[in-house]
This record gives C-alpha cells, structure tokens and sequence, in this order.
C-alpha cells in the first residue's frame, strides 16, 4: 500500500489554514466593488496576491533563467522528445478521466496513443500515433460532473489553481500509476522530479507570451487571474466556444440609451 | 515562406471555406434564412479582413510609422472599438463623467492599436483557415478560423462577428478561448477597484502608455 502524498497534503493544509487566517473578505459596500467581487471569486485576493509576488520573485531569478538555458542549450527536437516522454506518462491519468467524462472514443485514442508510443514511439520519446494528444484532468472531470470551481487560489511555486482544480490535482496524484511505480522502486521524488522538469519546459515555451503580458498589463495578477480562468473553462469544454446561452458581454453603455450614473464611494 | 505562399495557401482555405458556407446556406434555407445570411456576411467579412490583414504584413516595415498608421486605419474598420472599450472598463463606465468617457474612448484606441500592432508584427509564416461558422442569432456569428504552423501546434482564433442593418464589425477575438473583452475588462476594472474605484487611476496608465 502506497503512502499518501504527504508533502502535497501539506501544501493544501497550509492554504486552507492561510485562507482561514487571511479571513475571507467580507462583501464590499460598494456596488460595483462587490459585483467584480463575487465574479472574480477570490475571496484570499491579498494573500494571493502576496503569493503571486513570490512567485515572479522566483520566476525572475530561477525559473525564467532556468527555462532560457534549457532552451538555449537543448535543440528544439531533444524538448520535444522530452515533452513527448512525460506526456506519455500521463497517458494512464488522461484516459482515467477520459472514462469519468463518459467519452469512450476519447478513452480509445488515449489508450492507443499509450501503447503505439510506448512501443514503436520508444518509451514515449516519439509521437507517432495516429490519433491527436488530448489533455484531461480530474478537474475538468469534476467541472463535467457540475462542480463550480471554488475560490481562486494562488499556490507557492506551483502558480494558479482553485478549489476544485487543487482537489483534481491530487486525485489525479492519487491514481497515476508511475508515482505508485517511481515509490515501490524506490526512485525517491520522481513526482516532483517531473514536475520541475514539466514546469522548466512550460516555461520555455512560453517565454515571447509572458515577456509580452509583463509590458502591457496594468495589473499582472488579475491578467493572470483572468487567464487561468478562461484556459480553465476553455479545456473543459474541450476547445469548443462557450455556449450561446451562457454568455452575455455586459455591455455598460449598451444601445446608447439612457447612461446611468451611478454614485461613488465617496 | 514568401508572402505569395502564404496567400495562395489562405486562397485553398477559402475553397475549404466555400463548402462550409454552402453549408451554412444550405441548411439555414428552410429555417432560419435571416441567421444564414448573416452568418454568410460575417464570414465574408472575416474573410476579407484577414486578407488584408495578411497583405498589411507583407507589404511593410512592420517598424515603420506607416505601418502604424495602416494598422490603426484597419482596426477602426474592422473592430467596434467603442463597444470593446466599454466592455473593457465595465460598470465603472457607467461613474465616468462624460468628459471621462470621451478621453478614455480615445486612449483605449491608442493603446488597441498600440499593444496589437506589436503583437501582429509576430505573426509570420503562418496560414489561416476558416473551420466552422456558427450562428449564434440573427446578427451575431462566431467565425472560426486556425493558424496553421508549419512546426508548431495549431492556434485556434474565433471572430465574434455581428452584423447590423448597414454595418459588419467584429465585437471580439478569441484566441485559444481567450477573449479580449473578458481579459481587458478583468484588467482593467480590478485596476481601478485597486485603485479605490477611480477610473482616474485607469486614465493616467493609459495616458503615461500613450507617451512611452
């Protein structure tokens, strides 16, 4: 019998009790404040917001370095084939999830990616399969099943999650098969070893995209915020665009009519 | 890639577009003619629109001065930008005094213009190609269109289209489900609430933008 992930257990006590003692936020006063309030759902807004600072701290001086080195040093096709070797590792949680959202023919092509690339894809190195890669996560699972995605959470290195995101992360910790593996063959932190390795090469590809948001954000923490969010929402609906019923612009001066002034705080 | 390439490419993905069109025609004939054709006009707008998108890149200096004036001449064409503007700031809008309203109007084109035209200029090489069309009602369309690259994952960009009586505009671009409106309004109206709820706040960064 394996044992728990404890150190990720750690992490989530510790934000849960961190949430606890930053208080949520009571309901602001003022209309406005307390509509984008409730749509941004964060209610530990300044802890996050504290931990976000953190994070670029550490982005600065490790991980963007780290991220330009790697891409400096190893040629384009070595990351693929890196890339390559831990998606097909997640192979096993994908088509877990794959099953749980009640796609079938998903489940299939996951499957079948996982064996021709093990295989004739050399432990994965290669893709070759026929079918296109699909991610799937245990929170998008619970998102499908019609959970809400709870409190925007801001994590100490790992970055942006929430609630419902956090809780799929380690259930989909819990049933991956190679942390069971990596532990009863005694490869010590192989978890955390891909993590790194996952997080560098994230990084690397996405170092034009960050540069770019650095320059034009007024406020990095709430583009980013914003972003996690819709990528969210995006993947779960499985890169179809959102609903016709549920979306609406909220268009403030809408049909030129009567404007409204509505009084401030002060 | 050569810019003749480049367009040829986008040409073949027009015939693709055309049996999608047909499609969109075909199928709205017995229910929904009114949705179909406007549906049809915002793919053609979409259409011509990223054409001369294409052609503005290929045909210039992407540092140039011109190049600016041109890109700003094809925003102000193709997108509502007062209505993007708006949607931007949020109910905060509805604070501003008129004064407020107007000068923030003009800002928000300058930094449009400004922000886009640097991130256009990165656009290089690659194809795009309409892959669906749908209806949402009678004047609002998504397009959906993917920039194809030749070693890299595909990029999915969606066009929200509406079509009045005696105007096409694009109202949002969605890039890999990413939408401009929901990313500036969620910037911008946190700004400013940050900033005690003064759309001031918001005015100065964009008057100290339109100087850098």
């Amino acid at each position: 019998m394996a044992k728990p992930p404890t150190r990720l257990w750690r992490f989530v006590a510790l934000a849960l009790v961190a949430a606890v003692m930053a208080g949520c936020a009571s309901l602001p006063e003022d209309p406005i404040e307390r509509e984008i309030f409730l749509e941004t759902n964060d209610p530990i807004e300044p802890m996050n917001r504290a931990v976000f600072a953190f994070n670029m701290q550490l982005d600065k001086y490790a991980l963007e370095p780290l991220a330009k080195g790697y891409r400096a040093v190893f040629p384009e096709f070595s990351r693929e084939m890196v890339r390559n070797f831990f998606h097909n590792l997640k192979s096993p949680v994908i088509f877990i999830n794959d099953l749980l959202q009640f796609e079938p023919e998903r489940a299939y092509e996951t499957a079948a990616r996982f064996l021709i690339n093990s295989t004739v894809g050399i432990g994965g190195l290669f893709d070759i399969a026929p079918f296109e890669s699909h991610d799937e996560d245990l929170g998008q699972t619970l998102a499908i099943w019609g959970a809400g995605e709870g409190a925007y959470i801001v994590l100490p290195v790992l970055g942006p999650t929430n609630f419902r995101d956090l809780t799929g992360t380690i259930g989909d910790r819990l049933f991956d098969p190679f942390s069971y593996l990596a532990e009863t063959n005694q490869v010590q932190n192989a978890f955390y070893g891909r993590a790194a390795v996952e997080g560098v090469d994230n990084r690397s590809r996405n170092i034009d995209t960050f540069d770019d948001l650095e320059r034009n954000s007024f406020d990095l923490y709430s583009t980013f915020r914003s972003l996690y969010r819709q990528q969210r929402e995006f993947e779960v609906r499985n890169g179809a665009p959102e609903p016709f019923n549920g979306f609406d612009f909220d268009d403030p001066g809408g049909g030129g009519g009567l404007q409204i002034m509505i009084p401030g705080p002060r | 890639m050569t810019m003749t390439r480049k367009i040829s490419h986008f040409v073949h993905g027009l015939t693709r577009t055309t049996v999608a069109l047909a499609m969109v025609v075909g199928l709205g004939a017995s229910s929904a003619r009114a949705d179909a054709a406007a549906a049809a006009n915002a793919l053609e707008f979409v259409e011509v629109l990223t054409v001369e998108a294409l052609g503005l890149l290929g045909a210039n200096d992407p540092d140039d001065d011109a190049f600016q004036e041109q890109f700003r001449t094809f925003i102000m064409k193709g997108f509502d930008v007062a209505f993007v503007g708006r949607v931007a700031m949020g109910t905060y809008w509805r604070r501003a005094s008129l004064e407020q309203q107007t000068e923030y109007q003009g800002l928000f084109s300058d930094y449009i213009v400004k922000t886009y035209a640097d991130r256009f200029r990165m656009f290089s090489g690659e194809t795009l190609e309409v892959t669906e069309v749908i209806e949402w009602d009678e004047d609002e369309t998504i397009v959906r269109t993917q920039i194809v690259r030749p070693d890299d994952p595909n990029i999915s960009v969606d066009w929200h289209v509406r079509t009045g009586p005696d105007s096409t505009l694009i109202l949002d671009i969605i890039i890999e489900g990413l939408r401009l409106t929901r990313t500036l309004n969620e910037e911008f109206s946190n700004v400013i609430r940050v900033g005690g709820g003064d759309v001031e706040v918001l005015l100065q960064l964009l008057r100290d933008r339109a100087i850098n």
